[in-house]
């Protein structure tokens, strides 16, 4: 596995982040429920990785434990590690802190609620950019705002600006969460089931855009997302997830032409096709979609940096 | 003499928000054949809903008329027609009322319309259960305990309990997980043909729409836009919207994608002629 990943790690191929054996279980009544089973996962510098799953599959939460978003919940049993880098997180929630909103940042599935309802989407801006420089005077917060938005093709940024989430469409507050979640140039970004409660063509332009701000602004992505189209279009790398599992690891190409675990068979014969004019097969739960990781030659994590 | 079986006919619905008059549906005209799966497509704001709302009777037109078997259908309807037409919702936990059983909310719809003996209505409802996969037992349990497929299986068995003719599915599979969507558009697809139902099939989903539907009525911002045989959709859509929602469809195979580009490429050329 070692050889064939080495022909396909490039010069760049630090690990910007480094999920290893990440496990969760929460205390319920009858005991605990396991939530996570030890996930291992990687994003390399400018990749787009995407984490594809069903619901209940433990995909956001994956991304909440990144953020340390879970941490305080004393039900929550968590063990593992998740590095930013070469720094451990997983326990350190100062660490955390310091670096959401700067150099992580999250898009979420539902940009609306995501906002502040209170406050003016500008305020909001000033907030954002503080995090990434707390000397930043009001006029070169508005400067830098403003670019952003035209970034996002928002062509009146002082109306966006002064305008609270309410006033915005569905699609616009997509966009104005796209430019803040990168107005600091975030090393990772963390998107949730962007677009996915967008209507298709406004789902298809966001994904889009998106794709285009994160070349230029170099982020890397870890896109989690239960659609597998979505992930065709966007991914370099994918990983299955099933049941607090991973049961599939490969570059897009390789997952969508050859998909080897019985799970990721599944989901895709089950997609309803547009060149079909039969209805999808319907394959039963089957005791196989448990069945261990099949990792596809060149994916594996390279060895870390040695000094 | 064949009358259709549902005529929309040149209806508008205005609705009232915030001080502005907002036209759901500008002249719309649709007809349905008995034992089609009619499918209307669009995205949010382009009246689809308010065209299931209308056939439901949820509102009554602003202008037009909607018949069914030649009757007109308003707000106020005799009983025989609310049992004829029966809906399924995206978000069948909203559908259920959580405070009764499985068994009870499919045993209501048989005793709001009297339908069967008294004496047999419990076997009803397990037989009703059984046809949608469910096991009987299903019957004494709170919706709330169950999968979102397994509470849109019960909606389904509710809306067959009243022996329906017609049945208006609105967004049915949307917030499915993929394989529960697929076993459930396969359910639906044998409920239909077994009982002879006619389907009117509301959906943003294409690829959903190519698997079930007969005939395809597309939708922008309450105007009809086109409609035709699905095949005929499918092969040469005639309106640039249709060819813009087609374009947009995210796909997972390389054949897929071939099929999808072309409407790409459509696109590319006629924005280059603008």
């Amino acid at each position: 596995m070692s050889v064939a990943s080495a022909g396909v790690v490039g010069k760049d191929s630090a690990v910007v982040l480094g999920v290893r054996n990440l496990r969760l279980s929460f205390s319920a009544l009858r005991g605990p429920v396991e939530v996570l089973h030890g996930v291992s996962l990687h994003v390399r510098r400018g990749e787009k990785v995407a984490l594809v799953g069903e619901s209940g599959s433990g995909k956001s939460t994956i991304a909440r434990l990144v953020l340390g978003l879970l941490q305080d919940e004393e039900v929550a049993a968590i063990g593992g590690s998740v590095r930013l880098g070469s720094r451990e997180i997983l326990g350190d929630q100062t660490a955390i802190r310091a670096a959401r909103g700067d150099r992580v940042a999250m898009i979420f599935q539902d940009a609306v609620s995501a906002f502040n309802p209170t406050f003016l989407i500008g305020d909001q801006f000033r907030e954002v950019l503080r995090r990434g420089d707390p000397k930043i005077s009001n006029s070169e917060a508005l400067r830098r705002a403003r670019a952003a938005l035209a970034d996002v093709y928002l062509h009146e940024p002082d109306r966006v600006l002064g305008s609270y989430v309410f006033q915005l469409s569905g699609g616009m507050s997509q966009r104005v969460m796209i430019a803040l979640a990168l107005a600091n140039d975030p090393e990772l970004l963390i998107a949730d089931e962007p677009g996915s409660s967008l209507d298709v063509t406004v789902q298809a332009r966001t994904l889009h855009l998106m794709n285009e701000l994160i070349g230029r602004h170099g982020a890397s992505v870890l896109f989690i997302s239960h659609n597998l189209g979505v992930v065709r279009e966007f991914a370099d790398r994918v990983y299955v997830i099933y049941r607090g599992r991973i049961v599939e690891h490969a570059t897009a190409a390789q997952l969508f032409a050859d998909p080897r675990h019985p799970y990721t068979r599944a989901l895709l014969a089950a997609i309803p096709k547009l060149d079909r004019t039969r209805l999808p097969d319907t394959p039963e739960t089957s005791p196989s979609f448990a069945d261990p990781l099949i990792e596809h030659a060149g994916c594996s994590e390279p060895p870390p940096a040695s000094a | 003499m064949s009358e259709m079986f549902l005529s929309v006919e040149r209806v508008t619905k205005r609705f009232r928000s915030a001080g502005r008059d907002v036209t759901a549906l500008d002249d719309v005209s649709i007809a349905v054949e008995r034992g089609e799966c009619h499918a209307i497509i669009g995205e949010s704001g382009s009246g689809k809903s308010t065209l299931g709302g209308l056939i439901l009777g949820l509102y009554e037109p602003t202008s037009g008329l909607v018949r069914f078997k030649g009757e007109a259908l308003s707000k106020r309807r005799p009983l025989r027609l609310k049992r004829a037409i029966q809906l399924i919702q995206q978000n069948p936990l909203s559908a259920l009322n959580s405070r009764r059983t499985v068994g009870q909310s499919v045993r209501l719809a048989l005793d709001v319309h009297n339908i069967g003996e008294r004496s047999h209505r419990g076997a009803l409802v397990a037989k009703l259960l059984g046809e949608v996969g469910l096991p009987a037992d299903y019957a004494g349990r709170s919706p709330q305990g169950l999968s979102g497929g397994e509470r849109q299986r019960i909606a389904i068995a509710r809306a067959l309990a009243c022996e329906p003719e017609l049945l208006v599915l609105d967004e049915p599979t949307s917030a499915l997980d993929v394989l529960v969507q697929a076993r459930v558009l396969q359910l639906l697809a044998r409920i239909r043909r077994q009982h002879g139902l006619t389907y009117l099939f509301i959906t943003h989903d294409l690829a959903v729409v190519r698997g079930v539907a007969d005939r395809v009525s597309v939708f922008q911002k309450g105007r009809l836009i086109e409609t035709g045989s699905t095949d005929e959709i499918f092969a040469a859509p005639q309106d640039v919207y249709t060819r813009r929602l087609l374009a947009a469809i995210p796909v997972v195979s390389e054949e897929e994608a071939k099929f999808r580009d072309r409407f790409r490429a459509e696109i590319d050329v006629e924005e280059a002629e603008d």
